[in-house]
C-alpha cells in the first residue's frame, strides 16, 4: 500500500462522512428552519384545544329590573349514526343491561319531543349518505332540564354541542317590542335588533393542552387568546307588570268584540317615558312561528291610521292657542253641511244645533268643529301639527316605525282642508296620537317619547339615548283649557257611565274613525279609540286604546279597556285621587 | 466535613514554609480529597433534583385530575342553579302570577281609597271588588301566550338522577306549604285588642 492510495482511502472516508454529514444538516435545518411552523401547528394540533368562550349577549329588561330577555345556553343534541348500530350496555341496579339503538331512539324521543320513528329516520337518512357519517343533528337548542337528562342516559354515540340562544322568560310581554333573535344568535327584529351595538356580546378564544387519553387539561396551559366581550343591559321605560295587564284586558275585549287588531299605549305626562306599548295580536319571542308575520313587530310604532275624532282636542287647543274661541263660543253646528268650498260632510249622529265648542266635542260634532277650525290658516295649522309630532317618526326611533302621512298645505283638497280638523285625510301612528295628548296633559309641551332608558356596559358604564328638547306647541292655558273641555267629554258624553273612575277625575275623547276600503274610498267598519289623560286636575298618564272592527263598531267597545287600563295605572303608580270637581262648560247655547 | 476543614487551616501554613517544594505534594493531597466529596455532592444533587422533579410532576398531573374533577362538579352544581333560576324567573312571569292568584280566589280590586293619616280623611272612592273581575280565566289565559311558561306546566317526562331529585324536592315543597285555604282547615282569625 503506498501513501498515495492511503491518503486516497482516508479521503475517500471523509468525503463519506462529509456528504452523510451534509445530508444530515440538510435534514436539519428543513425540520428546524423551513418545516417548522408547520409542524409546530401540526404538534399543537395533536396537544392542544381551542375552544370558543361566548360573550354572552346582554339582557333586556323592564324600568323595574324585570328581565325580558336574557341569553341561555341551549345544547344542540347530535349522534354518531356509524356507532348508533352498536348495542350498547349500561348499569341498572347493579346489573349490566344492554341496549339497542330503538330503545335509546325512544328514550331521546322522549326528551326532545320527536317520535322514536323520527329519532331513528335521522339517523338512517344520514347512513343512508354515508355509511361512516359521524355526524347527524338530532334536536336543535335543548334546554337544560332536557340536556341534563339526556347525558344521564350515558348513550355512548349521542353528542352535545353548545348553542348559546335567548330566552324571553315572560313571553309575549312586551314580546312586540323586544322583538327577537334568530336560531344564530343574529338579532332579526324590535329593540333586539336597533339596539345590537348595545346589546352584542363578542365570542373570545382560549386554547389549553389536554392529555391524550383522559382529556384532562394540563394545569397552566390554558391560554386566552382573545378575550369575550360581553354586551351590555338594555333598560326600557316599559312597566312589565302594567304592560302584561294592558295586553290582556286589551286581548280580552279585541276577542270578546271579535275585532281584526287593537292597541293600547301608556305614557307618562311628566316625562314622555312610555309604560305600556300592548298590541294585540302579538308575539311571544319564544315562539316566532306561532304568529303570524305581520304581528311580528308593533301596530302602534308601524301601522298608522286616521286617528278621526281624537283629533278634535288638539285642533280646539290651536284655535285656544290663537285666542280664537273659549269653551263656551257658539258654534252653530246643523248634521250636515256644505262649505263655501263645496266640501261636505256630516256628523254621524243627530243633535241639537245650536252647540258651544265643549258642545261640539262632547257630541263629537264634524261640522261644529269645521264651523271654528277656518279660522286659522291652513299653514299655521300644518305647522301646529308637525310640532304635535305628526308627520315624522317619534324619538324613539323604531324599527320600522312609520311617519304616518300628513301632507303639506298646498297639497290639501277642499275636502281635507276641513276633514284635517277631525282625524281624517291624514294617519298617524299611536305612538304619534299619544305623544300629542301627552303635550296637551303637560301645559302644552311636548317631550321626546321614550322606550329605551339606558344601556349599561358589562364594564358598568350607563349611557342614555340622545334625545332633543322640549316642544312648546300651545300655550299653558290653551293646553289646560283643551284638557278641561274633555274632562266634560268624560263627564257628559254618552259614555260618562264607563268612563268613571271612584274618586278620580278623568279628561277623555272618543274616536270614530272610518277605515279605507282600499279603493279609494272608506269601508263600513270602523277604528275605534279613547284617549284620555288621567287624573285630569294634574295630568300623570296618557292612556289611547284603538280596537279596529269591532262588533259594536262605536267606541263603546274601547271606553270599558280605556277605563280599566286608567283605573289599573292610578292603582299601581298609587296616584292620590284627585280633589276639586270637574269645571262644568255650558254645551249649548 | 472534618478532612476539608483540617486541610484549609493547613494548606497556608505549609505553603508560606516551603512554597517551591511542598506545593506539588500538598496539591497532590489537596485534590484528592475534594474529587470524591464534590462528585458525592453533584450526583447526590443531580438525582435529587430529579427526584423532586419527579415528585412534583407527580403531585401536579395528580392536581389535574382532581382539579378536572372539581371543575366537572361545579359545572354540575352551575348548571343544577341555573335550571332552578330559569324555573323561578318563569314562574314569576305576571301570566303566571295572574292565573296563579284566580285560581286562588283572588280579584283584582277596583278603585283604591287612601286614609290620610294627618286628618283622618278618606281619600278617593272606596268600592267592593267584583268577583266577576277575573281577568284570565278560561279561554283568556292563553292571550298573552309565554310558550317558556308551558314548558314547566307540562314538564317533558324526565329520567336519570337528576330530575329525580328535583322531582321528589317539588313534591316534598309542595306538602309541606298548602296553597289553597282548602286543602288546610280555616284560616285562622287574627287577634286584635
Amino acid at each position: 500500500m503506498t501513501r498515495t492510495t492511503m491518503s486516497r482511502r482516508i479521503l475517500g472516508v471523509i468525503c463519506v462522512v462529509g456528504i452523510f454529514l451534509i445530508i444530515a444538516i440538510g435534514r436539519l435545518v428543513e425540520i428546524q428552519v423551513v418545516q417548522a411552523a408547520t409542524l409546530n401547528e401540526e404538534a399543537a394540533g395533536k396537544m392542544s384545544q381551542t375552544h370558543v368562550l361566548f360573550g354572552t349577549r346582554g339582557s333586556v329588561t323592564d324600568r323595574n329590573g324585570t328581565v325580558l330577555a336574557e341569553a341561555q345556553m341551549r345544547y344542540n343534541v347530535t349522534a354518531s349514526p356509524s356507532q348508533s348500530l352498536n348495542e350498547f350496555s349500561r348499569t341498572v341496579d347493579g346489573k349490566r343491561v344492554s341496549v339497542s339503538t330503538a330503545q335509546a331512539a325512544t328514550e331521546i324521543a322522549q326528551l326532545v319531543g320527536k317520535t322514536p320513528q323520527a329519532v331513528i329516520d335521522i339517523l338512517n337518512a344520514a347512513l343512508t349518505e354515508d355509511p361512516h357519517s359521524e355526524y347527524a343533528v338530532i334536536a336543535k337548542s335543548v334546554d337544560l332540564t332536557a340536556f341534563r337528562a339526556l347525558d344521564a342516559l350515558g348513550i355512548p354515540w349521542l353528542y352535545f354541542e353548545q348553542a348559546p340562544s335567548r330566552v324571553y322568560p315572560n313571553g309575549a310581554v312586551a314580546g312586540n317590542l323586544v322583538g327577537f333573535v334568530g336560531e344564530d344568535g343574529q338579532a332579526l327584529a324590535g329593540l333586539e335588533l336597533s339596539n345590537e351595538e348595545c346589546l352584542a356580546g363578542v365570542n373570545g378564544e382560549q386554547t389549553s393542552d389536554r392529555s391524550a387519553r383522559e382529556s384532562i387539561t394540563i394545569p397552566g396551559s390554558q391560554v386566552v387568546t382573545k378575550p369575550a366581550k360581553t354586551g351590555g343591559k338594555l333598560t326600557l321605560t316599559i312597566d312589565a307588570d302594567v304592560q302584561w295587564y294592558v295586553q290582556q284586558v286589551l286581548a280580552k275585549q279585541v276577542e270578546d268584540q271579535h275585532g281584526s287588531w287593537g292597541m293600547a299605549v301608556v305614557e307618562e305626562v311628566k316625562t314622555g317615558k312610555l309604560v305600556a306599548v300592548a298590541d294585540y295580536p302579538s308575539i311571544d319571542p319564544n315562539n316566532v312561528n306561532g304568529t303570524s308575520e305581520n304581528y311580528r313587530g308593533s301596530l302602534a310604532f308601524s301601522a298608522p291610521y286616521e286617528p278621526g275624532s281624537t283629533m278634535k282636542p288638539l285642533t280646539a287647543s290651536m284655535l285656544l292657542d290663537q285666542g280664537k274661541v273659549t269653551p263656551e263660543t257658539h258654534v252653530y253646528s246643523p248634521y250636515e253641511i256644505t262649505h263655501d268650498n263645496g266640501a261636505n260632510f256630516h256628523d254621524s249622529g243627530y243633535h241639537a244645533s245650536n252647540l258651544t265648542l265643549t258642545g261640539v266635542l262632547v257630541e263629537s260634532s264634524n261640522v261644529g268643529i269645521s264651523q271654528v277650525g277656518d279660522l286659522i290658516s291652513a299653514d299655521k295649522r300644518y305647522d301646529f301639527m308637525t310640532k304635535f309630532g305628526f308627520g315624522s317618526t317619534s324619538e324613539v326611533d323604531f324599527l320600522g316605525e312609520s311617519t304616518g302621512i300628513l301632507r303639506t298645505p298646498d297639497e290639501w283638497d277642499n275636502q281635507t282642508f276641513y276633514t284635517m280638523m277631525f282625524g281624517q285625510g291624514f294617519t298617524a301612528t299611536a305612538i304619534q296620537m299619544a305623544s300629542a295628548y301627552q303635550a296637551l296633559g303637560n301645559g302644552g309641551v311636548r317631550l321626546p317619547v321614550q322606550l329605551v332608558e339606558s344601556c349599561t356596559a358589562d364594564d358598568g358604564s350607563v349611557s342614555k339615548p340622545s334625545l332633543p328638547g322640549p316642544v312648546r306647541v300651545v300655550s299653558e292655558s290653551a293646553a289646560r283649557t283643551s284638557v278641561d273641555m274633555m274632562e266634560n267629554v268624560a263627564t257628559k258624553g254618552w259614555l260618562r257611565d264607563k268612563l268613571a273612575i271612584g274618586g278620580y277625575r278623568v279628561a277623555a275623547k272618543t274616536g270614530t274613525a272610518q277605515q279605507a276600503d282600499g279603493n279609494g274610498g272608506y269601508s263600513d267598519s270602523y277604528i275605534v279609540s279613547l284617549e284620555g289623560l288621567v287624573p285630569a286636575d294634574n295630568p300623570q298618564y296618557v292612556v289611547l286604546v284603538t280596537i279596529a272592527d269591532t262588533d259594536m263598531n262605536t267606541t263603546g267597545a274601547v271606553a270599558p279597556v280605556f277605563h280599566d287600563i286608567a283605573a289599573h295605572v292610578l292603582k299601581q303608580y298609587r296616584v292620590q285621587p284627585s280633589t276639586g270637581s270637574a269645571p262644568d262648560f255650558p254645551l249649548n247655547y | 466535613m472534618s478532612n476539608a476543614l483540617r486541610q484549609v487551616q493547613v494548606s497556608p501554613l505549609r505553603r508560606s514554609l516551603t512554597r517551591v517544594s511542598q506545593s506539588v505534594s500538598s496539591r497532590v493531597v489537596g485534590k484528592k480529597r475534594p474529587k470524591v466529596f464534590y462528585a458525592t455532592v453533584s450526583v447526590a444533587g443531580t438525582v435529587g433534583i430529579i427526584v423532586t422533579q419527579i415528585i412534583l410532576s407527580v403531585w401536579v398531573s395528580s392536581n389535574a385530575f382532581e382539579i378536572d374533577e372539581l371543575q366537572t362538579a361545579s359545572k354540575e352544581v352551575t348548571r343544577s342553579s341555573e335550571q332552578v333560576q330559569q324555573h323561578v324567573s318563569e314562574l314569576s312571569s305576571p301570566q303566571n302570577l295572574a292565573q296563579t292568584a284566580e285560581a286562588l280566589g283572588m280579584v283584582s280590586s277596583s278603585t283604591p281609597a287612601y286614609l290620610r293619616l294627618s286628618d283622618a280623611q278618606v281619600l278617593g272612592q272606596p268600592s267592593v271588588a267584583s268577583s266577576s273581575a277575573g281577568l284570565v280565566a278560561g279561554s283568556y289565559a292563553g292571550l298573552v301566550p309565554n310558550s317558556e311558561l308551558a314548558k314547566w306546566r307540562n314538564p317533558a317526562p324526565l329520567t336519570g338522577n337528576v330530575s329525580a331529585t328535583s322531582v321528589a324536592t317539588t313534591t316534598a315543597a309542595d306538602a309541606s306549604v298548602p296553597l289553597s285555604p282548602s286543602a288546610g282547615a280555616t284560616i285562622p282569625v287574627p287577634q286584635t285588642r
